[in-house]
């Protein structure tokens, strides 16, 4: 792989920190930061400095019962986690993917001008949507045409 | 010879950290640590109310700093603090400190409900997967905490140290920040960056100065 020459501008990647970027932005920052030392030094540095700010910080009072709250609830079995790993589509299978990418869920979704088509429905000839892997290789990349936008 | 040097900026570095110690006031370096120790060991009930009356106050009015309502920041510090019992085995005292790794505990969920209220409006609902269950500290790897950048922080002009934590602390967007300090957007952004560089040199030095 290339080595990295651009790094995600800093006060993206504190806005990256703060969750002030959409889930696209975010699947982007993610993922680089991933493979990048240097944006990852810097998102420790901002777990850091909001670590300091939160020993500073003039406490609120929780209400009256918050501690029996919280001693109770530790008290309840923990429900299974249920963490499924998405699964990835074929065109996607094989390759060795971010693992921020492989956690973002892929559906058959088709987004188009007028809202999105499920991707469980057919090809308006009928037929199933292609394997795009199939397109990867070259093969039958025209095997159904997107669906007409209107 | 690598082994001398390492050992000589090895304890400056470890005065750093003392200093704040002293200076910062309120608890006793370590203390946080132990309990979060004795949490993951013995399931000790005792020290997990002790961490919870020292931390749940504080990470309330942190959320609230960032734009929750008592109500919902009351139950992040809650829910916050239900991961640190269950996660405790994941703490380790030599990578971050308890302050860190609770607040890196606290930022993903406050992350995750954000997305859980955007979502419906903004993006399909499947972008994302729910968050893996792996160990919250996974991106700490390193030994610098909360108190060295607290020493840190201490380095930065006023100006800069209120642009950093008006930038941390409150739900401002950077031209929310300039109006607020009167300032010009352009000026708001530099000496943000500026900030950032100058914390971040010291932190490296840090950093590489405490890798074995």
């Amino acid at each position: 792989m290339s080595p990295i020459t651009h790094h995600i501008d800093e006060l993206i990647l504190l806005d990256y920190h703060r969750g002030r970027l959409n889930a696209g932005q975010s699947l982007l920052v993610a993922t680089h930061v991933e493979m990048c030392a240097h944006c990852r030094a810097s998102l420790r540095l901002f777990d850091a400095i909001g670590a300091s700010l939160l020993e500073e910080v003039a406490p609120v009072e929780m209400s009256a019962d918050a501690l029996e709250l919280a001693l109770a609830r530790i008290e309840r079995p923990e429900a299974a986690p249920a963490v499924t790993a998405p699964a990835l589509p074929a065109y996607l299978r094989g390759i060795e993917l971010p693992h921020s990418v492989r956690q973002a869920a892929f559906k058959k979704t088709i987004l188009g001008r007028a809202g999105r088509v499920d991707g469980a429905s057919r090809c308006p000839e009928g037929r199933a949507w292609p394997d795009l892997s199939d397109a990867r290789q070259g093969r039958d990349a025209d095997a159904c045409p997107r669906p007409p936008r209107a | 010879m690598s082994f001398d040097r390492d050992a000589a900026i090895g304890s400056s570095a470890h005065m750093i950290v003392t200093d704040t110690g002293k200076s910062g006031g309120g608890r006793p370096a370590g203390a946080a640590e132990g309990l979060i120790v004795r949490i993951a060991e013995g399931r000790d009930r005792e020290a997990y109310a002790r961490l919870f009356t020292l931390y749940a106050p504080k990470l309330k009015a942190f959320m609230m700093g960032r734009g929750l309502t008592a109500i919902e920041a009351e139950d992040l510090a809650q829910d916050a603090l239900l991961n640190v019992w269950r996660k405790a085995s994941y703490f380790d005292p030599k990578k971050a400190s308890a302050t860190t790794w609770i607040y890196s505990i606290a930022r993903n969920l406050h992350i995750d409900s954000l997305r859980k209220q955007r979502r419906a409006h903004s993006l399909p609902d499947d972008l994302w997967a729910p968050e893996p269950e792996e160990a919250p500290d996974a991106h700490l790897i390193g030994v610098q905490d909360a108190r060295t950048v607290g020493a840190l922080m201490q380095t930065l002009s006023p100006d800069q140290r209120e642009v950093v934590r008006l930038s941390f602390f409150e739900d401002l967007s950077h031209g929310d920040i300039a109006a607020a300090l009167s300032l010009p957007l352009g000026t708001v952004k530099s000496r943000l960056r500026l900030a950032m560089m100058r914390l971040r040199t010291a932190f490296e030095q840090s950093d590489t100065s405490k890798r074995v």
